[in-house]
């Protein structure tokens, strides 16, 4: 391939997926920003790749892996902070564009701190399932876990938000 | 729940990028792209070949077609030169490769000299080749009588290493075996040279017109020539006294040579190039004549050696038995080493006409030589029964019978010679 070629490629890539990963990254970590800087330093390794010759067979699969692991990375980055801390204290972007609808953006904030409180593998799991639309297999691929185990941890996340949802109407109530 | 998965999904749909932020993003990206171009060196051939390049089905395929048409190529090249002469194409591939391959399998001593025995064959059936190809150059012949010389020298040789190695038995199989092949090889090339002889008869008439063209210098000098083999035959001929018919017969055979020479009138480049053909089928012919004799010698050293040894042996076991029976025993090994004594004096002959096919060979030499080309069909079949009887009279050795014949033919060639310096 040419090095134009190449290029044309990659920028074809950013503009198909440029959403759906800044999308997958506000889900994951809960805040716009840092999910627009993770997005675009997945696209930056992309290309870092890309430069090299290498070729790629499934484009949006590698971008997610490539996001995964600089989610991980972040989540390793700032373990010390707890998450209701970053809540309170530094605000909660949830990157949510419809600013007209209050009602829907309150749903949603709500949704999302509930997503939040999940353990990490089940968020992943339940976000690339559900807001990404991955299928079980492409899941099973980025995480190098088996099928199974990823239909447990989708059905599990499912099963907690359930439970915290639950528990957050009831503290709602005696609030 | 389902409330919970339904809001994340209208919210997921609502999360994107503004246009703007996207905008920034690609520029930002752009901007990295421009600053890390693509590793040219990539795209040049890869300093360090995979290994595993030969793992891949493609290439195994193309492996395994390169091998069986390199196989195709290869035994049909080395099939076709099989029949080649020196200066062919394929004449090194024969040699090289055909012949050393031919070693190669000949594990054994006995496998080893009879792979001598047949180089040799082969040798001498180049040279009959080349003499029957027109228009040979006279280094493509003169090659093809040192390769001669090489392979004889090599087949004496490896008949030294064996007679080193073993018992006679052995020695004499590959001995009559090296000598019957020489000497078919002889009546055939001398043949040849008969042939060559009585085309050069046959050429000046059809080259009349060319005789406007003559030079006297070169038409003598060609005579001159023409007279040197005449001399060399009459030479030859009171050397090898012996074998009369077959002299006689290359006496015919080159008479008429001289006489053409002189009387009639030649183009230049033919006479001369026919002359040299001529020389040098003639020297292939003297070094296969010259090797006869020496095998032949050989033969009978190791047949006196084997007689030796057996009339030691039997000595010993005559001690041990009544001397009646000791007495035949040993009246039969001094008659055979008589006999053997007889052959040694019939070995100074290069060709060594059988008593008992006498007449018969006489026929067939007036045969062959009225009719050349319907003898060289019958010649290979008969030569192997000459060989035969005359390796029966080696051992029979009717010597009374063959000493008269000596005396005429001795006669006959005095003869002849003394008529062709009458000519000259």
């Amino acid at each position: 391939m040419k090095p134009n070629a190449i290029e044309q490629e990659f920028l074809k890539a950013y503009d198909q997926f440029a959403d759906a990963i800044f999308r997958h990254c506000v889900f994951r970590i809960s805040d716009r920003e840092k999910a627009k800087d993770i997005a675009q330093v997945s696209f930056v390794r992309l290309w870092d790749y890309m430069a090299q010759g290498k070729e790629i067979d499934n484009m949006r699969a590698f971008l997610y892996r490539i996001a995964n692991n600089l989610i991980i990375d972040e989540y390793r980055k700032k373990k010390e902070d707890s998450l209701d801390r970053m809540r309170d204290e530094e605000g909660f972007d949830i990157g949510f564009d419809a600013r007209n609808d209050i009602e829907t953006k309150d749903e949603h904030t709500r949704a999302l701190r509930l997503l939040d409180a999940l353990p990490d593998k089940y968020r992943e799991a339940l976000v690339m399932r559900h807001i990404d639309g991955l299928s079980v297999k492409d899941i099973a691929h980025l995480t190098k876990e088996t099928e199974n185990v990823i239909s447990v941890r989708i059905h599990r996340a499912i099963e907690k938000l359930k439970t915290l949802s639950e528990e957050s109407k009831h503290n709602e109530q005696h609030n | 729940m389902n409330n919970i998965i339904k809001q994340l999904k209208r919210g997921a749909k609502n999360t994107r990028l503004s246009s703007a932020e996207k905008g920034d993003m690609r520029s930002v990206l752009l901007q990295y792209v421009k600053s890390h171009p693509v590793d040219q060196t990539v795209f040049a051939s890869r300093a360090i070949p995979s290994p595993y390049i030969f793992s891949k089905f493609r290439n195994k395929k193309t492996i395994s077609a390169f091998v069986i048409g390199s196989l195709l190529v290869g035994s049909s090249v080395s099939f076709a030169a099989e029949g080649s002469v020196p200066g062919d194409i394929l004449y090194p591939v024969k040699v090289g490769v055909n012949e050393n391959v031919r070693r190669v399998v000949a594990v054994t001593p006995e496998a080893k000299a009879a792979l001598d025995v047949a180089l040799v064959e082969r040798r001498l059936v180049e040279i009959e080749k080349l003499a029957a190809l027109p228009d040979t150059p006279a280094e493509l012949h003169e090659l093809a009588a040192v390769n001669l010389g090489k392979y004889m020298h090599a087949a004496e040789e490896r008949f030294e290493t064996v007679e080193n190695d073993n018992d006679g038995d052995e020695d004499t199989h590959i001995v009559t075996n090296l000598s019957a092949v020489l000497s078919v090889h002889e009546q055939i090339l001398s043949d040849i040279q008969a042939d060559f002889e009585k085309k050069n008869i046959t050429v000046p008439r059809h080259d009349e017109d060319a005789s406007e063209r003559r030079d006297e210098t070169t038409a003598t000098s060609s005579v001159s020539t023409a007279t040197t083999t005449s001399q060399e035959v009459k030479k030859e001929s009171e050397r090898h006294e012996d074998s009369p018919k077959k002299m006689k017969k290359e006496e015919h055979s080159f008479a008429p040579a001289t006489t053409t020479a002189t009387t009639t009138t030649t183009t230049v480049a033919t006479t001369t190039a026919s002359v040299a053909h001529s020389e040098h089928i003639k020297k292939a012919l003297e070094t296969v004549r010259e090797s006869i004799k020496e095998i032949e010698v050989k033969n009978e050293e190791y047949k006196k050696k084997n007689k030796d040894e057996a009339i030691s042996t039997s000595t010993v076991v005559v001690t041990h038995q009544e001397t009646k029976t000791a007495e035949p025993k040993q009246k039969s090994e001094k008659k055979s080493s008589r006999s053997s004594k007889d052959t040694t004096t019939a070995t100074s002959t290069p060709i060594v006409i059988p008593e008992k096919s006498h007449s018969d060979r006489n026929n067939a030499v007036i045969e062959t030589h009225h009719d050349r080309t319907s003898a060289t069909s019958t010649r290979k079949t008969e030569a192997p029964k000459e060989v035969e009887t005359h390796s029966e009279t080696n051992r029979t050795s009717t010597s009374t019978e063959e000493r008269h014949r000596k005396e005429d033919s001795h006669s006959e060639t005095q003869n002849t010679a003394t008529t062709t310096s009458e000519h000259n």
